[in-house]
């Protein structure tokens, strides 16, 4: 009794954005009468992006606070990166394992490939920014960590954007 | 011909809202799951939010035992426009 109840909680919870967004699309929320939820591409999309935004946004207030104090190791931030991707890698198992138990699991379709490609195609740019700003601190001496990191940062924001464009086009159309 | 020729754009409608009625009320999850597609895609197609491939398109009228043409209609939106020709 009480799981089935923390399965309907969750499911609201997890259900809450669907919720909010469709009072602001109401034309998507024409399913039959109700409202429109969140596919599970859509879930997945969520889960990654509260993810990486945790992990990452993590590990680069440490990184900051080591890189203030002095710390130019690449060891110890390599030891900082490795926990944090492998507690993104977890909270990615579990969140999925949630969503795919709560709902059914449905394979991308036409439409979802078409919106990722979309958003890789228009959020590719940070990342190249971010290179070419790399080989300028290169070719300036900056130090190779801030380099690294420089580095590092635009392939997160890059990853962000792009799911952020996913969410976008789940809801507003391809 | 010229360097610029006049393109009219069209605009594509469906009848899946209808036809879906006409079906006993066929649910978006039916007719997704009979074309393979998620019912947000089909929630999408019916809102005119997305346009199908052509693939979709046909198994979606086969799915309504029709010719694509009577599920899906086009009309000339717009026959200002110009779009340079490469």
């Amino acid at each position: 009794m009480s799981s089935k109840l923390d399965m309907v909680a969750l499911s609201s919870i997890l259900d809450i954005g669907g919720e909010m967004r469709c009072r602001f699309f109401p034309r998507l929320g024409e399913e039959d009468g109700g409202t429109m939820s969140a596919s599970f591409q859509e879930k997945s999309t969520w889960i990654k992006l509260a993810a990486m935004v945790a992990c990452m946004g993590l590990y680069f207030v440490i990184a900051v606070q080591m890189l203030t104090n002095g710390v130019r190791d690449f060891g110890a931030f390599g030891l900082i990166f490795m926990q944090m991707t492998v507690l993104m890698v977890v909270v990615l198992a579990a969140g999925h394992g949630v969503v795919a138990a709560l709902g059914r699991q449905e394979a991308p379709d036409e439409r979802d490939r078409l919106i990722s490609c979309k958003a890789n195609h228009r959020s590719s740019w940070v990342l190249a920014v971010g290179v070419c700003c790399g080989l300028a601190g290169l070719a300036l001496s900056v130090d190779a960590v801030w380099v690294a990191h420089g580095l590092l940062l635009s392939l997160v924001l890059a990853e962000v954007l792009h799911d952020i464009l996913r969410l976008v086009s789940f809801r507003r159309g391809v | 011909m010229g360097r610029n020729t006049h393109i009219p754009r069209l605009g594509v409608t469906n009848h899946i809202h209808l036809l879906r009625s006409g079906r006993g009320g066929m649910t978006q999850q039916e007719l997704a799951d009979r074309v393979g597609v998620s019912r947000q895609t089909v929630n999408a197609i019916e809102g005119g939010k997305y346009l199908p491939s052509l693939e979709v398109a046909f198994r979606i009228a086969m799915v309504f035992e029709r010719r694509v043409d009577e599920v899906f209609l086009c009309a000339v939106i717009d026959d200002s426009s110009s779009i340079p020709k490469r």
